[in-house]
């Protein structure tokens, strides 16, 4: 789950690292001065959007709030406006702690320029240390770190205790990323976080109850499948596609896809294809209501039982208007009994994935 | 001497008083895979399915000579299951469970790594030599013994492909499943490497998708291989930014596209499907030729 930037600096901050004073509209942070307004989206680029106002004290804030709430910035329309301290500003830097999928640990990204996109700093100067989590962020490293972001005497230390907090709040947190752009050197010598960019690992938030299981992003449809524990794309084609895992799902998309094929949506039903009929059900009236043209249930499984698949696609789809546009491959245990549950509702049925694609291809030129 | 697993292995199920595990202790006996216990903490001086329960791998290794646990606890208790396993020093630990928190999953694969344990998964299908050993959810009565190497991220994946290698008249000599998680305890170029000197192996099949950079290494090993690979990598025609169903199948670098993925791979002479049903064919193809 991504965060917004507030969230992300109360978490920092919760990590030791020092962030500006802010508060989330309609509170203002207690700072007469210049402050910054900023729009809070689930998107990096807003800065070069116009999410970004400068204002020099809390009485200009309202104008650039009112601005702001509601709009766009691309994508992405603005719910929440962030105030904060405007930092007087010597140096920027980039500091980022990330899951490394590829390498068994934590990545941690530093660079003496930072504030850009990341894709910009050049790669001479970027730092990348693989951190191993059997020995964690140690004293050695962070030393390595502050040393290349050009950090020295006090600036050193604070820059030592950034890192920490920012390692601390990726493992305790458990994070898939904590990235700071920039990271400041102000000019009065705070090293301060000036953004922060936090993706929390929606695995582990059974550790961490005080978190929402709201899901942030994604359709409507997409966020339904997901709370009956289903993974469900939404696209704008005619033919949604319903397979019994994840690895079978993208072999469906791909033989749809080349064969002209556009897809309304692609569903991997997971755990729910053989073990929870409500899940099931739920996630198959979920399609039905997209209102696809077409719709293909792509099944092999190797102990689950095609019935139980079979009575969940039933009960999903009772009354479909076209059930000559549904098509339903089936392999594995129980398929004869799955079949005379599906047969009498007039769905085409298949036990080979080609001669199913084949149909559902032409099915799908009928209609588009 | 199978890849990974094989008749002479003696397998603990840790989880094995739960639904899942006491599943697959039923299903794996019944087809002679050899199980010769479980693990659950607190349930020590059980029997399920005629095999004893013990209280902790430590006292199942040396009462059973234990080699090999397959994990199928719930995702809290991945990680300590797995830690006990590789400190237990048993040779192959294979995670079935999904949904293990990615922080466990690091730690998991390093001290796994650091005590040369072979780990499979999170979230893997795990992994099976046709009429010798069968440590995974893939059903025995699909599979017959050849001499076809299959290693997938996916179970579903490999299902479809193993029905195809079937219409083909080919079986297989290894089946393994990596795992669908983003962070998996061991990546296609080991068991690749592994496919190559194994004499019983005559081609490997490798199903890719997006996500990550896994597929590009094992390019690099395809590129040293006398045995000829096919391979399938799924999310060609898949939207951009959206996770496909694995946590771990999402395009995030733009070097991690299933296009990247493929011009790898055919670079470094595999032969690449377009579709997975085109797998068995081109196997026949490589075998032949």
């Amino acid at each position: 789950m991504r965060l917004y930037e507030y969230e992300g600096k109360a978490l920092l901050a919760r990590h030791g690292v020092p962030v500006p004073r802010g508060a989330l509209w309609p509170e203002l942070p207690e700072i007469e001065g210049p402050l910054v307004v900023k729009a809070q989206i689930l998107s990096g680029k807003r800065g070069k959007q116009g999410g970004i106002r400068f204002v020099e004290g809390p009485e200009g804030c309202r104008a650039q709030v009112e601005a702001l709430l509601g709009s766009r910035l691309g994508e992405h329309r603005v719910e929440r406006v962030y105030v904060e301290e405007r930092l007087e500003i010597d140096r920027e830097l980039y500091l980022a702690l990330m899951v490394d999928r590829d390498g068994w640990g934590t990545l941690l990204l530093a660079s003496p320029q930072g504030g850009m996109d990341v894709e910009e700093v050049p790669e001479k100067e970027m730092v990348r240390l693989p951190i191993d989590p059997l020995l964690g962020l140690r004293p050695f490293a962070i030393r390595h770190v502050v040393n290349r972001l050009g950090l020295t005497g006090d600036a050193a230390r604070q820059g030592a205790a950034v890192c920490q907090g920012m390692y601390e709040l990726l493992t305790t947190a458990e994070a898939d990323l904590v990235e700071v752009n920039p990271l400041v050197v102000t000019r009065d010598g705070r090293v301060v976080a000036a953004d922060a960019k936090v993706v929390l690992d929606d695995e582990a938030a059974f550790r961490h109850p005080e978190r929402s299981k709201e899901p942030r992003e994604g359709t409507p449809f997409e966020r339904g499948c997901a709370a009956h524990g289903s993974v469900g794309v939404e696209m704008d084609g005619e033919v949604a596609i319903v397979v019994s895992g994840a690895g079978l799902m993208m072999a469906t998309v791909d033989l749809l896809g080349a064969a002209g094929v556009r897809l309304r949506a692609a569903v991997d039903l997971g755990g729910n294809a053989f073990s929870n009929p409500e899940g099931l059900l739920e996630v198959i009236r979920l399609v039905a209501d997209l209102k696809p043209r077409v719709i293909l249930v792509n099944a092999f499984f190797n102990l689950a039982f095609c019935d139980f698949l079979a009575r969940g696609v039933a009960d999903g789809l009772k009354g479909w208007q076209n059930p000559n546009r549904v098509f339903v491959r089936l392999r594995g245990r129980r398929l004869e009994e799955a079949k005379a549950i599906l047969a009498p509702l007039g769905f085409n049925l298949f036990e080979e994935l080609p001669e199913a694609v084949q149909a559902v291809v032409a099915a799908a030129r009928e209609v588009g | 001497m199978a890849i990974l697993i094989d008749r002479d292995d003696r397998i603990v199920i840790q989880g094995i008083t739960g639904n899942v595990g006491s599943n697959f202790a039923q299903r794996l006996l019944q087809y002679g895979t050899p199980v010769v216990g479980g693990v659950t903490p607190g349930k020590g001086g059980l029997q399920v399915h005629g095999v004893p329960v013990y209280d902790s791998v430590y006292q199942a290794r040396a009462d059973l000579g234990a080699t090999a646990s397959l994990v199928t606890v719930p995702p809290a208790f991945v990680k300590d299951a797995v830690l006990e396993a590789v400190d237990a020093g048993l040779r192959l630990v294979v995670v079935y469970t999904e949904h293990t928190p990615v922080h466990d999953a690091l730690q998991m694969c390093r001290y796994a790594r650091v005590r040369g344990t072979v780990f499979l998964g999170p979230n893997s299908a795990g992994c099976v030599s046709p009429g010798r050993a069968n440590l995974s959810d893939l059903n025995d009565a699909n599979l017959r013994p050849g001499r076809v190497g299959i290693v997938s991220k996916s179970g579903t994946m490999t299902y479809e492909a193993i029905g195809d290698l079937q219409r083909a008249g080919l079986g297989e000599s290894t089946v393994v499943c990596l795992g669908g998680d983003p962070v998996v305890g061991t990546h296609y170029a080991e068991v690749l490497e592994r496919f190559e000197e194994d004499p019983e192996t005559d081609a490997v099949v490798l199903l890719g998708e997006i996500g990550g950079q896994a597929e590009i290494r094992a390019a690099e090993v395809i590129r040293r291989m006398s045995k000829p690979v096919v391979a399938y990598v799924a999310g060609l025609w898949a939207p951009k930014d959206k996770r496909m169903g694995h946590a771990g199948a999402i395009v995030e670098q733009g070097n991690d596209t299933a296009a990247a993925k493929i011009d790898a791979l055919r670079q470094a002479g595999a032969l690449v499907a377009d579709q997975i049903t085109q797998v068995g064919e081109l196997v026949v193809r490589s075998v032949e030729s």
